[in-house]
């Protein structure tokens, strides 16, 4: 018996120490309520006052952080005072909470924070790693990979590694030339790029976009048609006109300094590349336009520039054409008129009211809106098609009084992945992207052969349609003329009627000359940008019967105006 | 070089790092993180390096001048620092005093020449512009390509805090080595913050590296840099195509409001990335920083706000203008005085404008309003007001301050400012809105609606509640092994203490022993089992939250990287040139 209940007794002391054992294990693991064991009251209150105490702790030190860091300029530095007071209250508090337990349990608290140092988690360590391992990567991809030279997206030769030089070095220039020409040519650019603007794609919802690349606009209202002509223009001396241009650059640059004082030390050959920056660009419907804004001095100054030209040359024939753009063809006028300027062909209207009635005026608006369904007009690019030009062209012949041949006459040819400048000016929008352009074009019968002299001066020989297979997806308008030369020459060897004609254009006209030339032995193209003689002395030489303009109404500017003057004296 | 050039990230950041970790002793690391300081610095040119060496040198020398007069007062006068001032002897206390004035005359000679260099640098081409001092162009020319050296206004603050801090005797005067290092230091020296020296100098020779820390410095380091290259240029972008500034853009009520808003993101962002990247730089080799922004568009008044806005700038007022001028206790007519002194300081650092000035007096304003109310405040009782509401309200009114404010800071030129103003208040003959800037806005509505969430603390709760719910899991894991090595303890005192049980009422039975030592062992197993089991459950339960935590913080900072370098290569997009026209 007595054996018994000493059995008894320490079994009870065993499972009473068990119960202790159990007591402290449910009193240590809090919510943790799947367990089969009971928690009882005490143990759940220390448990408690010991988390409330840690989280004390932790809003006062939160408190004093704040204090400590911010400008508080009443109470200043006496919060941050009383804040290390409160923690300095706080440890003697927890070491007094502990006391009330077991001695187990204090060593378990102890060991918890011993043990947690020794829980090996390699989370850090794998995330430092994979982080400088991908460091290492990105430097070996920016420091050997080749780099590209040319830009094919922003047509221009990327920067070049700058030479090294004691005075860049010392104001920080060469520096700064180096940084560029690192990030400009960094490797895989195009691919990077495309991929950014992928990630814009997502930046927002609905289907069109609008692109703003031109801050300073000006729009005017369209007036009534003109009662008087437009003056013309008497021409100053060549030297003057140059020096009036450069001026127009010098307050350019200066507009574009944005406020902080810094020299513009770009080169200025950027600028010297006369046409307007990519404008205003509307997106809708994988389609892209850009958007008018009439200007009434340009008007003005166009319609004078024009009649001046016919006064100086009262012999020849001249013909006006204007191409409207897909802006204002396509668009709803509602549409036009909230975005830009709307009825682009009241315009047109307005400024041959103001022309010389002797000149043929061509404004082949209605022509196009006719046609607006067919592809007049790229999706991504600026121009208008062959197609577009094909149609102007037939108003040029019932103008001039001559039958005009049939696209089936032409061989035509077809060149497809063209992304013109809108796809590159909108940071490759994706939905445009999905749109590709291609240019279609049909080689005149009598010859294919051109002789064009560049910006630079250097003659070359080339086609009038030139095969743009191999050409890179933003360059394949130059299919028509080989690109924008300052002035290319066309003879036709099976007319030999003496007939010639001076195509006066920008780089619209590039699609339009191809169909002239199997009506003229000799077709001459004038780019007013570039070409440096004097056009009025040339067409008297040569005894040219037609002298024809082809502008785009986006042209139609005081400046560009000027620029058309210039070639004339 | 900044942070945010391909050239840094890809170049100068790897190179640095690598060999930092390969160097051993704190020796050579410094003199390595002073070395990489300098060749960053002299990206801005050397001319903009000599002036930083020589401006730090000069700071140097007046620290130890400054040192060496306290030391000497001190030293002369040994009964002052036991508190004896009033039994001092005549010669002593003269000797004290003299020293005492020659330090501060070596202070007033620090300040002086370092804010003179400051302000030469940054309000000569303003004061030369605004009153038209009839000089020469070449002059004016020289002093514009010139141009203002980089960080100048933060390292000069930074060095104008030492020597006070010297003269205070708040900390020794330190070796030129020292100094140097704090103020060239690359995290540092463009964009702040502005770190006191005592906080700096004691971590050149007590910092440790850990994975922890390094890891926590790129993941800071990344969000910054997507912060400002991802969000604070965009939002820059559409600032100005909301509102341009240049030219004789054309916008209307909406887009004012638009661009404005854009605006006080874009400023936001921005600065907070690069204290975001500093930080997380100074991280990755054991630096601690203070933090410089605390989420300060979450502020309940401007009070707030500029305790969360740039804090190191603001602070720097505190401890060295408002508190040496006598703080807030003084009259109050004089608080009014000291804080705007204060104010104005705080406009005129922001840059060579009237309208900055203009802006840190309409904050002063605000701040003095606050201050009235909360005087005579308690006479208004507007305790009554509901919690909630008057949070609400109060948080509006400190982000419509806030707004207005940055349209003051933005607009330097004051017709502008007012036409501006005056579309935003209806005043104007503008256009409610316009098809083109409806577009953008629906364009980047998804963008900006993130902007904004950036500006919140939401992401950082986000962070906080994952690595606290990890935090938990580690805790939990380290009381169960705890518990098992508990459990083994008490079997070896429970079969010690059934021994002796057994031997004190049953005189060697073994019998009876060996049946409680089985019973002993089978519940020791039993409970052993049932912990082992308990400890596996928590380890895996951690291990998952690890993964999770460190996956998803990998997988981010991987993106975040990744559309930074997009970003960046896309910020030398240039829109081209129509040359086909």
């Amino acid at each position: 018996m007595i054996e018994e209940n000493e059995k008894k007794e320490n079994r009870i002391g065993a499972s009473e120490d068990f119960e202790i054992i159990r007591k402290l294990a449910s009193s240590l693991n809090v919510g943790d309520t799947s367990g089969a064991i009971e928690g009882n009251g005490e143990g759940i209150t220390e448990t408690e006052s010991e988390e409330s105490i840690v989280s004390d702790t932790i809003g006062a030190d939160a408190e004093g952080d704040i204090a400590n860091d911010s400008i508080e300029f009443q109470e200043n530095e006496t919060i941050v005072e009383e804040s290390t007071e409160n923690n300095a209250e706080n440890i003697p508090v927890e070491v007094f909470s502990s006391e009330n337990r077991e001695t187990e349990c204090k060593n378990g608290t102890e060991s918890v924070e011993h043990e947690e140092k020794t829980i090996k988690s390699y989370g850090a360590l794998f995330m430092t790693g994979t982080s400088l391992a991908l460091f290492a990567g990105i430097f070996l991809v920016g420091t050997f990979a080749t780099r590209p030279v040319y830009s094919e997206s922003e047509k221009r030769t990327l920067a070049k590694k700058p030479e090294f030089s004691m005075i860049g070095a010392m104001n920080g220039s060469y520096f700064t030339e180096l940084d560029k020409w690192f990030s400009d040519t960094f490797p895989f650019k195009e691919e990077l790029l495309n991929m950014e603007s992928k990630l814009e794609s997502f930046y927002g919802a609905g289907g069109e976009s609008y692109y703003g690349n031109k801050s300073d606009i000006v729009e005017d209202t369209v007036p009534e048609n003109s009662e008087t002509l437009a003056p013309i223009v008497e021409l100053k001396p060549r030297e003057q006109e140059q020096k009036e241009t450069e001026d127009i650059y010098q307050s350019l640059v200066e507009t574009n300094a944005d406020g902080t004082l810094k020299v513009d030390t770009e080169p200025k050959e950027k600028v010297d590349v006369t046409g307007e920056q990519a404008g205003n660009i509307y997106v809708s419907n994988n389609k892209a336009y850009e958007i008018f804004y009439y200007n009434q001095g340009g008007s003005v100054k166009y319609a004078s520039v024009l009649n001046t030209v016919k006064s100086m040359l009262p012999d020849s024939n001249v013909y006006d054409i204007l191409v409207p753009n897909s802006f204002g063809v396509e668009l709803d006028p509602s549409l036009q008129e909230e975005l830009g300027s709307g009825n682009m062909q009241d315009v047109f209207n307005y400024i041959f009211s103001m022309m010389d009635p002797n000149i043929h005026r061509l404004s082949v608006f209605d022509t196009l809106y006719a046609h607006r369904d067919e592809y007049v007009f790229f999706n991504t690019d600026h121009h208008w098609t062959g197609l577009g030009a094909y149609y102007a062209y037939r108003e040029f012949c019932k103008e001039k009084g001559i039958t005009p041949h049939e696209l089936g006459d032409f061989k035509y040819v077809d060149y497809s992945g063209f992304y013109g400048t809108f796809y590159f000016a909108t940071n490759r929008n994706e939905s445009l992207k999905s749109n590709p352009d291609h240019v279609e074009a049909w080689i005149p019968m009598g010859t294919n052969e051109i002789v064009a002299v560049d910006e630079n001066g250097l003659t070359y020989n080339a086609n009038v349609i030139n095969d743009v297979t191999e050409s890179n997806a933003g360059r394949k308008y130059n299919c028509f003329l080989k690109g924008d030369n300052a002035f290319t020459t066309i003879k036709n060897p099976e007319i030999k009627d003496g007939s010639s004609c001076v195509v006066i254009k920008e780089s619209y006209g590039n699609a339009f000359v191809p169909f002239l030339v199997d009506h003229y032995e000799d077709v001459y193209v004038v780019d007013y940008r570039y070409y440096k003689d004097n056009l009025t002395q040339f067409i008297l030489d040569n005894k040219i019967q037609d002298v024809i303009f082809v502008n785009n109404v986006q042209a139609i500017t005081e400046k560009v105006s000027d620029e058309i003057l210039s070639i004339f004296s | 070089m900044s942070f945010t050039s391909l050239f840094f990230v890809t170049v100068f950041f790897p190179v640095f790092l690598v060999v930092y970790y390969i160097l051993q002793g704190m020796r050579a690391k410094n003199a390595w993180l002073l070395i990489g300081s300098l060749v960053f610095y002299a990206f801005s040119g050397i001319n903009c390096l000599i002036l930083i060496l020589v401006m730090a040198a000069f700071a140097w020398i007046i620290g130890r001048m400054i040192q060496a007069a306290v030391d000497r007062a001190e030293c002369e006068s040994p009964d002052h620092q036991a508190g004896d001032e009033e039994f001092m002897n005549p010669t002593a206390q003269d000797a004290y005093e003299k020293n005492h004035k020659i330090a501060r005359i070596w202070l007033f000679l620090g300040v002086l020449v370092l804010s003179a260099v400051l302000m030469g640098f940054k309000y000569s081409n303003f004061l030369l512009n605004e009153f038209d001092v009839s000089a020469q162009d070449e002059i004016k020319e020289g002093i514009i390509r010139l141009g203002m050296p980089l960080g100048l206004s933060f390292y000069t603050f930074k060095l104008i805090s030492y020597v006070a801090d010297v003269y205070r005797g708040r900390v020794k005067a330190g070796s030129f080595f020292d100094v140097m290092l704090y103020t060239v230091i690359f995290h540092q020296v463009t964009q702040g913050p502005i770190v006191r020296y005592d906080e700096m100098v004691s971590q050149f020779t007590e910092r440790s590296v850990s994975y922890d820390g390094v890891s926590d410095g790129i993941w800071r380091f990344s969000i910054g840099l997507a912060k400002k290259t991802l969000m604070a240029d965009h939002c820059g972008k559409l600032a100005d195509a909301f509102l341009p500034l240049a030219g004789s853009g054309e916008y209307s009520v909406f887009g004012a409001y638009a661009g404005s808003l854009c605006y006080m993101l874009q400023i936001y962002l921005d600065f907070s990335a690069y204290s975001d990247m500093a930080l997380g730089l100074g991280q990755m080799i054991g630096f601690k920083y203070p933090e410089n922004f605390n989420y300060p568009y979450v502020a309940v008044s401007v009070r707030d706000f500029w305790r969360r806005w740039h804090i190191s700038l603001s602070s720097f007022f505190r401890d060295y203008v408002y508190i040496p001028l006598g703080g807030s206790r003084v009259r109050f007519s004089r608080i009014l005085l000291n804080l705007l002194v204060v104010w104005i300081l705080t406009g005129i650092w922001h840059g060579a404008s009237l309208n900055f000035i203009l802006w840190g007096i309409y904050f002063y304003i605000f701040i003095v309003l606050e201050n009235l109310i909360k005087k005579y405040g308690e006479k208004l009782k507007l305790d009554r007001i509901n919690g909630a509401l008057s949070e609400t309200l109060l948080h509006i009114y400190t982000l419509a301050v806030v707004f207005f404010g940055w349209v003051l800071f933005r607009i330097s030129d004051f017709a502008k400012l007012s036409e501006v103003l005056r579309a935003m208040l209806f005043r104007s003959e503008r256009a409610l809105y316009s098809t083109s800037e409806i577009l953008t806005f629906r364009g980047n509505i998804y963008f900006l609606i993130l902007a904004v969430t950036v500006c919140t603390p939401a992401w950082k709760n986000l962070g906080n509640l994952l690595s606290e719910r990890l935090n938990h899991s580690f805790i939990r894991e380290a009381r169960e092994i705890t518990n098992l090595a508990n459990e083994s303890s008490l079997y070896e005192q429970e079969v010690t203490k059934d021994q002796v049980l057994v031997e004190k009422y049953a005189q060697s039975n073994s019998d009876i022993l060996n049946e409680v030592r089985q019973q002993d062992t089978e519940n020791h197993q039993r409970m052993i089992n049932r912990l082992e089991n308990r400890l596996k459950k928590r380890k895996s339960e951690r291990t998952k939250l690890e993964i999770v935590y460190y996956g998803v913080r990998m997988v981010l900072m991987l993106i975040f990287l990744y559309i930074s370098i997009l970003s960046m290569v896309g910020a030398s997009y240039t829109p081209f040139l129509y040359n086909q026209f």
